[in-house]
C-alpha cells in the first residue's frame, strides 16, 4: 500500500533556508506562523527568516506553555522572546496554555492546544500555515500538527512543519520529568479490553541521561511483545548510538532483554527516515501477528525533535500509540546567554500537506 | 500486590498443589477466605489500572455528572470484560460455562446491561467501551448532541450483578466479583470524589478496592494534622474502610519495623534463588551475604585516634586520673553491653565523647598543667547506648568505619517499603555476584555494603521525578546538612546524631491548613518516602511535628537510622529553604 508521505518534500539546512527565503517570497503569500514563545533561544529563528521573506504577509499565533513554576531567568527570557516577536510581526496573537491542571497537576497540554486551535479565528485567505516546533514540547506538537493536517485536509492551504534543531542547546536544556507516563492527546491505544489479547511493540527513542523517563514509560506499557529502541544513526557524532547503548547497557540487557537485532537505526537529520522505518516496521509486524493478537506499536519520541516529527508522521498515518512523560519544568545547565548562538542550527522543512500533492497522495 | 489475587493467578496457584510455593500462597488465600471449603476460588478479582485515559474524561467539555458517568460506565464495562477474560484465560472454560447471577427484581436494569445472558452482557460491555473510547480518543470532542446515544443511556451492571458462577472441573463454583481500581490517585480530585461516592454505596454486591498513593488526598489528611472525613455523607468503617500502607504513630512504627524485618528477610531469600550464579553455589540465604563482622579501622588510623584523644585531654584540661576513670567506665559498660561491635576503637571514641561531656559538666577553668585540679562533674558521666551510637557515628565520619551494614540496617533504611528494600538489596546482590564471577568471596564486608548502599541511595535520590522533586531534594539535603552540623561537636547530647527536624505542632498545623505550596511539598515528600512524619510528638512540655529524614537520605549523608533525636526549628526555616532564592 502506498504511504501518505512516500513522496514528501523535505528540505534540510541550506535547502530549507532557500525555501523560507524563496518560496515564501512569492506574491500573494499569506502565511500564519504557529510557534512557541517560550524561553528557548530558537523560538525566533524561523519567525525572523519568514518575516524577511513575507513582511506584512506574515501573521503569528504564539503559544506559551505554562508549567506553573518557572525560574525567573527562564520567565524573563520567555517575556523577551514574546516582546521581540511582537516587535517583529505586527499581527501577532499570543495564547497561554496550561500544561498542567493547577488543581491536581495532571498533564492537560494536549487537550488545551487543541482547544486553543479550535477556538482560534482562522482567516479564510491563509495560503500557508507553518508550524514551527523548535520551541514547543512533544505533548503540544503532536496534537497541534494533527489538528492542522485534519483541518486543512483537501483545502488549498499548505501545511509546513519546520524544526530549528541544535544538539548543543538541547543538551543544555534539562527537563524535570513527571512520574506518570501518559498517551499524547489523539494518539491513544486503539486496542481495547474487549478486542482480545494485545501484542505491543514499544519503540522508545534512546536519549542521553533519560533513564528515569524511559523507566517511567516502560512501567506503564502492558502486553509488551518486543522492545525495539530507536537510535540516531547516521548522526553528527557517529559514536552517538554506541554511547547510548553503552549508557543503557544494563537496562537494555537485563530489564528490557534486547537482542542486538532489535535496534532500529534512523537518521538524526531526516525525519522521513524515521517515518519510513516505522511504516515498514508496522506493515511487517501487523502482517505477522494480526491473526493471533491485536498488534500495536507504541512510540516514545522523547529525544530529537527531527526524529520526533518523523515519529509523528508515522503515528498520524498508522494510528500508533504515543506514550511519553511530560516535563514539570525546564532548567538550563549554563546561563541562557551562553547558548544563544544560532550559528549551529540545523534547519529542517517538511511540506506536510497542500495542493502540491494533488493527485499523488493516497 | 493486587495482581496476586487476580483470578487467573489464583486459579493457577490452586491447580498446582505439588509446588511448595503455590501451597504457601494457597494457604494465604484460604486464610483470607478467598478459597471455599473445597479449595476452589470463591472470589473473582480483577484489576483495572486507572490510566491517564480515565483522568482525561474530566477534560471533556461536559457537565461534571456526565463526565463522572463516563468514568463509571467505562469502569463497569471493563470490569465485566476483565472478569470474562480472567475466567477464560487458561482455556479451561468458554463463555457458555460462565453465568452472571443477577437480581430478580431489576428487569429494566438487566435490559440496559445487555440482557440476562453472558453473551449479551459481554457484547453490551464491548459496545460501551468502544463508544466511550472513541469519545476520549477524538482530537476535538463532539458536543453532547453528537455523541453516540448509547453513552448517555444508563449502564450500571454493578447494581444488578450479585455473583458469577463458573465451571470448575466437573462441578460449578460460585464466585464473588472483586474490582480493584489501581492507581486511583490519577483521577481528578472532583472526579475521584464522585466515583468514590458512587462505588461506596452499600447495595452493591461486587467488592470494590480503591488503591492509590497518598497524593490524591489533601495535605491535611495526608500529614495527619486533622483526621477529617474527606467525604462528609459517607462514613469510614460504615461505608468504607481505610487501610494505610504508611504508618505514622511511634508505637505502631516499632511493631511495623519488627514485622518488616522478618518479611524482608524471607523476600530476599526468595529473590536470591532466582540469581543463578548464587543459587548454583548454594547461596540461599541473603543474610549470609551480608557480613556483620565487627568493622575495624586501619592501625594507622587507630594510632591517630589515640593521639587525638591525648591532644583533647590536654586541651580540655582533663587529668590523667580522670581520663583513666572515664576509660574504666567505658570498659565496664562494654563488658555489660550486649552490643557485639564494641572493640578497642569504639571504646576509645566513647571515651572521647565522655571527655567532652565531662568538660561541659565542670566549671570553666583556666588552662593548667596542674594534674591535681580534677573537679567532679555536675552530673555523673554515664556511658550508655547514646554514647555508643555517637562513637559509631564519629568513627564513621572521621575514620571511615562503616555505619550502615547488615540485614537489619538494610531493613530499617527501607522503611517498611518492600520495593525500596528490593532496590537496595538488589545492588548488594549484584555486588556479591560480581565477587563470585571474579573468583573472590561472595560475602560482602561491612565497608562494601556501606559503599554500595550509599551509592545506590544517591542514585535513587538523584532520580526522584515526582512533583516538586527538585525542591524536596533541596529540602532534605539542607535538613541533612543541619543534622550533620548539629553533631559536629563530640559533646553533642543528641546520641548518635539527629536525623529529624521538629516544628511546633501548632505552627505546622496552621501552615498545612493554609494549603500552601509548602504543605504540598511536604505532602509529596511524605507520600514518596523522602520524609517521614510524626504529627504529635510530645517532648519538653511541647507538642512537635517531627519531620524525619528517610532511610535513603540517612544512607546518603551518613546519618544514624535510629529514630528519636531532632533539631528544633520553626516553620519560617523551612519556608526560607524553599524560597526561590534558595531553591
Amino acid at each position: 500500500m502506498k504511504l501518505r508521505w512516500e513522496n514528501c518534500l523535505v528540505h534540510l539546512d541550506n535547502d530549507a533556508l532557500a525555501v523560507l527565503d524563496g518560496y515564501f517570497r512569492r506574491p500573494k503569500k499569506n502565511c500564519l506562523l504557529i510557534a512557541g514563545a517560550g524561553f528557548d533561544p530558537r523560538a525566533l529563528y524561523v519567525g525572523e527568516k519568514l518575516h524577511s521573506a513575507l513582511g506584512d504577509g506574515l501573521h503569528a499565533l504564539l503559544i506559551r506553555e505554562d508549567r506553573g513554576d518557572p525560574s525567573k531567568e527562564l520567565m524573563d527570557a520567555a517575556n523577551a522572546n514574546e516582546a521581540r516577536f511582537r516587535d517583529l510581526i505586527s499581527s501577532t496573537e499570543v495564547r497561554t496554555i496550561d500544561i498542567f491542571d493547577p488543581q491536581d497537576r495532571a498533564a492537560i497540554g494536549g487537550r488545551k492546544i487543541v482547544e486553543t486551535l479550535n477556538q482560534f479565528t482562522w482567516a479564510s485567505e491563509i495560503s500557508d500555515v507553518v508550524l514551527d516546533v523548535s520551541a514547543l514540547s512533544i505533548g503540544v506538537i503532536f496534537p497541534a500538527a494533527s489538528f492542522l493536517l485534519t483541518k486543512f485536509k483537501d483545502t488549498n492551504t499548505n501545511v509546513h512543519i519546520v524544526i530549528a534543531s541544535n544538539p548543543e542547546m538541547d543538551a543544555a536544556i534539562v527537563g524535570e520529568p513527571t512520574e506518570k507516563a501518559i498517551d499524547i492527546q489523539g494518539f491513544k491505544s486503539s486496542v481495547l479490553q474487549g478486542d482480545g489479547q494485545a501484542a505491543n511493540i514499544w519503540m522508545p527513542h534512546l536519549v542521553k541521561e533519560s533513564g528515569q523517563t524511559l523507566e517511567n514509560i516502560f512501567r506503564t506499557v502492558e502486553d509488551i511483545y518486543k522492545i525495539c529502541p530507536i537510535l540516531p544513526f547516521p548522526a553528527k557524532n557517529p559514536r552517538r548510538a554506541d554511547d547510548l547503548i553503552s549508557e543503557y547497557t544494563s537496562t537494555l540487557a537485563d530489564a528490557w532483554e534486547i537482542a542486538p537485532r532489535d535496534f532500529m537505526y534512523v537518521s538524526e537529520w531526516n525525519p522521513l527516515d524515521t517515518y519510513r522505518a516505522l511504516s515498514t516496521m508496522k506493515s511487517r509486524f501487523f502482517k505477522t501477528v494480526d491473526k493471533y493478537y491485536k498488534p500495536q506499536i507504541v512510540l516514545s519520541p522523547i529525544g530529537s525533535k527531527v526524529m520526533a516529527v518523523g515519529a509523528f508522521m508515522a503515528a498520524y498515518e498508522h494510528k500508533m500509540q504515543v506514550r511519553y512523560v511530560e516535563t514539570y519544568r525546564y532548567d538550563v545547565r549554563r546561563r541562557l546567554s551562553s547558548i544563544q548562538n544560532v550559528d549551529n542550527i540545523q534547519l529542517v522543512h517538511i511540506w506536510a500537506d497542500g495542493p502540491v500533492y494533488a493527485g499523488i497522495r493516497p | 500486590m493486587s495482581k496476586i489475587i487476580e483470578y487467573r493467578i489464583m486459579e493457577a496457584v490452586v491447580r498446582d498443589p505439588a509446588n511448595p510455593r503455590a501451597r504457601e500462597l494457597a494457604a494465604a488465600y484460604t486464610s483470607l477466605k478467598f478459597l471455599d471449603s473445597m479449595g476452589r476460588p470463591a472470589v473473582c478479582a480483577v484489576r483495572l489500572p486507572m490510566e491517564s485515559e480515565y483522568r482525561e474524561y474530566w477534560q471533556l467539555p461536559y457537565d461534571d455528572a456526565v463526565k463522572a458517568r463516563l468514568g463509571l460506565s467505562m469502569i463497569q464495562a471493563r470490569t465485566i470484560l476483565a472478569i470474562l477474560r480472567q475466567l477464560t484465560a487458561d482455556g479451561r472454560r468458554t463463555l457458555s460455562d460462565i453465568k452472571f447471577v443477577l437480581r430478580d427484581d431489576a428487569d429494566a436494569a438487566i435490559e440496559s446491561i445487555g440482557g440476562p445472558t453472558t453473551e449479551g452482557i459481554r457484547e453490551r460491555a464491548k459496545e460501551i467501551e468502544r463508544a466511550i473510547y472513541q469519545l476520549s480518543a477524538s482530537l476535538v470532542p463532539p458536543t453532547l448532541e453528537q455523541v453516540d446515544p448509547l453513552i448517555l443511556t444508563p449502564y450500571r451492571p454493578f447494581d444488578v450483578i450479585q455473583e458469577v458462577t463458573a465451571t470448575w472441573n466437573s462441578t460449578r463454583t460460585t464466585l464473588r466479583p472483586i474490582l480493584i481500581l489501581d492507581d486511583a490517585h490519577t483521577l481528578h480530585p472532583d472526579q475521584f470524589e464522585l466515583i468514590f461516592r458512587d462505588l461506596a454505596r452499600r447495595e452493591m454486591k461486587i467488592g470494590r478496592w480503591v488503591m492509590m498513593r497518598l497524593d490524591r488526598l489533601a495535605p491535611k489528611t495526608v500529614l495527619g494534622i486533622n483526621d477529617i472525613n474527606e467525604f462528609p455523607e459517607i462514613k469510614p468503617t460504615r461505608d468504607y474502610l481505610v487501610i494505610r500502607m504508611q504508618t505514622t504513630g511511634p508505637n505502631q512504627r516499632m511493631a511495623d519495623r519488627r514485622a518488616f524485618r522478618s518479611l524482608a528477610s524471607d523476600m530476599a531469600d526468595r529473590y536470591l534463588q532466582l540469581v543463578k550464579s548464587l543459587s548454583d553455589r548454594q547461596v540461599t540465604s541473603f543474610r549470609i551475604l551480608l557480613s556483620e563482622a565487627v568493622p575495624t579501622i586501619a592501625p594507622s588510623e587507630a594510632q591517630k585516634l589515640e593521639a587525638a584523644i591525648n591532644k583533647d585531654r590536654i586541651s580540655l584540661g582533663i587529668s590523667h586520673d580522670r581520663t583513666a576513670l572515664i576509660a574504666g567506665l567505658v570498659e565496664r559498660y562494654s563488658k555489660a553491653s550486649k552490643s557485639a561491635d564494641i572493640n578497642s576503637e569504639v571504646k576509645l571514641m566513647m571515651q572521647r565523647v565522655l571527655m567532652y561531656r565531662y568538660s561541659k559538666r565542670v566549671p570553666q577553668r583556666q588552662f593548667t598543667f596542674d594534674d591535681i585540679s580534677d573537679p567532679e562533674p555536675k552530673l555523673p558521666l554515664r556511658p550508655n547506648a547514646d554514647v555508643l551510637q555517637a562513637a559509631r557515628l564519629y568513627l564513621h565520619r572521621e575514620y571511615n568505619r562503616p555505619l550502615h551494614y547488615g540485614l537489619e540496617t538494610l531493613c530499617d533504611a527501607s522503611q517498611e517499603n518492600a520495593e525500596l528494600f528490593l532496590h537496595l538489596a538488589g545492588t548488594l546482590v549484584a555486588r556479591a555476584e560480581l565477587g563470585i564471577i571474579r573468583g573472590s568471596e561472595s560475602t560482602l564486608t561491612p565497608k562494601q555494603q556501606q559503599d554500595e548502599l550509599r551509592q545506590r541511595a544517591t542514585e535513587i535520590i538523584d532520580s526522584w521525578s515526582f512533583p516538586y522533586a527538585k525542591k524536596i531534594q533541596k529540602l532534605v539535603s539542607e535538613f541533612a546538612r543541619q543534622c550533620e552540623r548539629a553533631s559536629d561537636n563530640y559533646n553533642t547530647r543528641l546520641g548518635g546524631g539527629p536525623n529529624a527536624i521538629g516544628i511546633p505542632a501548632d505552627e505546622m498545623a496552621a501552615q498545612i491548613q493554609s494549603n500552601s505550596e509548602t504543605s504540598l511539598i511536604l505532602k509529596y515528600a511524605y507520600a514518596y518516602d523522602a520524609l517521614n512524619i510524626v504529627p504529635d510528638y510530645g517532648q519538653g512540655g511541647k507538642t512537635w511535628f517531627l519531620i524525619e529524614l528517610s532511610g535513603l537520605v540517612c544512607l546518603r549523608h551518613g546519618l544514624n537510622l535510629k529514630r528519636g533525636y531532632f533539631l528544633e526549628r520553626r516553620m519560617s526555616d523551612i519556608n526560607s529553604i524553599l524560597s526561590e532564592d534558595n531553591a
